[in-house]
């Protein structure tokens, strides 16, 4: 082999092995400044140049679904607004009801001497990137350290809970769907007479497993999952947040726990904002 | 001086893709299936450029890529860096201008690159995640066409 084929091919070489060791490095940085609750510079750089672009184009798309959808949404959307009006009188009548039994619950905790927790503050926060890599039930969301927002922040929406903050750099912030493998939440059934717990996790598909639910639990399709506010250092969701309602329920081979599926309350395929809760 | 201005070209190429994935990746999916812009647009350049571009081009889409995902940031770095290396060498000793090896190459590309995340970040369900890197890269294939044309002109030299 010619002198200049072979260093050639020695640059070849070292140009990968470079590039690969820079990547290897960054990982491994990265990894540690995550471990400190930091963000690291690199890849917060990177986003903090590149998020106005991302943010503007997904802003620009979603006026131009809200402007235009109808053409390709067309009379559906009639029927879904009839539908929206007689939810919206329901919910309207339950909320006074539970704004009533708010006070009454709150007047008996001071009374029986427990401590009264404050409602917590909501930030609204607009999606940015949904789903950036499709191994991951992932999203960002445009408020970040500036806004208050810290890794394990809740995030909701109108529906119910949507995941939890697991990365934050000063303008945005990463959001763990729900429905992300590594996901977990304290569940409870909300039904009075049931109340079985257990521990909704996600899968990477629309639905999620309902774990650890004790075979003689009393659960079945239908029964709405709230939040239970247990769950030991990841116990962060409070207590009583909408989960999802449980599409099905079966018990495992040895009959000690349930397999129970539940389809989640927040719509995570047609989000459109959030809101934190810091 | 030509080559640096071809890579610089492909390098805003490749971040236009990006920018598009990362904000309307999702409002283009079809039946949960999404392409991956940036991951397209890295394969198809590489069938202009040789290995050490293709390694730097890789880096790059996988720096984009990492910092938008935040986890297993090095494992995307590294398997996107070698998805580039790899189609950039074969820039090397196949014919590059053919749409059909662009369409071949976003296939196979695809699943070459997420074999070797997986390799790197094994995923808790694999079919599922199967499945879905062969709809990714049917997808990705379907957007190769269009983007073969574009990347084409962008990595044309001026005489």
């Amino acid at each position: 082999m010619l002198r200049k084929e072979r260093d050639n091919s020695r640059r070849k070489i070292f140009v990968v092995l470079f590039c690969t060791a820079l990547g290897i490095a960054i990982g491994i940085w990265h990894n540690r400044q995550v471990a400190r609750g930091r963000s690291d510079f690199v890849t917060s750089t990177v986003r903090t140049v590149t998020a106005p672009f991302v943010s503007f184009l997904n802003a620009g798309g979603r006026w131009f679904s809200g402007s235009f959808g109808w053409l390709w949404r067309g009379r559906s959307l009639d029927a879904e607004n009839r539908k929206l009006r007689d939810d919206n009188a329901r919910l309207r009548e339950d909320n006074a009801l539970l704004a009533e039994a708010n006070i009454t619950v709150q007047r008996l905790r001071a009374q029986l001497g427990f401590e009264i927790t404050p409602p917590r503050g909501k930030i609204a926060a607009d999606i940015v990137s949904f789903r950036p890599n499709p191994n991951f039930e992932t999203m960002v969301i445009n408020r970040g350290s500036r806004d208050n927002i810290r890794p394990k922040s809740v995030v909701i929406s109108p529906k119910g809970v949507v995941g939890q903050v697991f990365s934050v750099t000063p303008t945005t912030a990463d959001v763990l769907l729900l429905t992300d493998s590594a996901a977990a939440v304290g569940a409870m059934v909300q039904r009075p007479e049931s109340r079985a717990r257990g521990v909704c996790k996600g899968n990477s598909s629309p639905t999620l497993n309902m774990a650890y639910v004790d075979g003689s639990a009393d659960i079945k399709p239908g029964d709405v999952i709230v939040s239970s506010g247990m769950g030991g250092a990841e116990g962060v969701f409070p207590k009583g947040l909408p989960v999802g309602t449980v599409l099905s329920v079966s018990k495992d081979a040895s009959g000690s726990t349930k397999r129970v599926t539940v389809r989640p309350m927040a719509d995570i395929d047609r989000l459109e904002e959030v809101y934190v809760l810091p | 001086m030509k080559d640096a201005s071809v890579r610089g070209r492909l390098l805003l190429v490749l971040l236009a893709a990006f920018i598009l994935h990362a904000s309307i990746g999702g409002a283009i999916a079809v039946r949960g299936a999404r392409p991956d812009m940036a991951l397209t647009t890295l394969l198809v350049s590489c069938l202009f450029v040789g290995s050490n571009t293709g390694s730097v081009l890789g880096l790059f889409a996988g720096l984009l890529e990492a910092s938008y995902t935040n986890r297993f940031v090095g494992s995307i770095m590294v398997s996107r860096t070698l998805t580039g290396w790899l189609i950039g060498a074969l820039e090397e000793r196949i014919f590059r201008d053919s749409l059909l090896m662009a369409i071949a190459v976003s296939f196979l590309g695809t699943l070459a690159s997420e074999s070797l995340f997986f390799l790197f970040a094994p995923q808790p369900h694999v079919l599922r995640w199967l499945f879905r890197t062969l709809e990714s890269a049917a997808y990705n294939t379907a957007l190769s066409i269009p983007l073969y044309y574009l990347i084409r002109r962008v990595a044309a030299k001026r005489k």
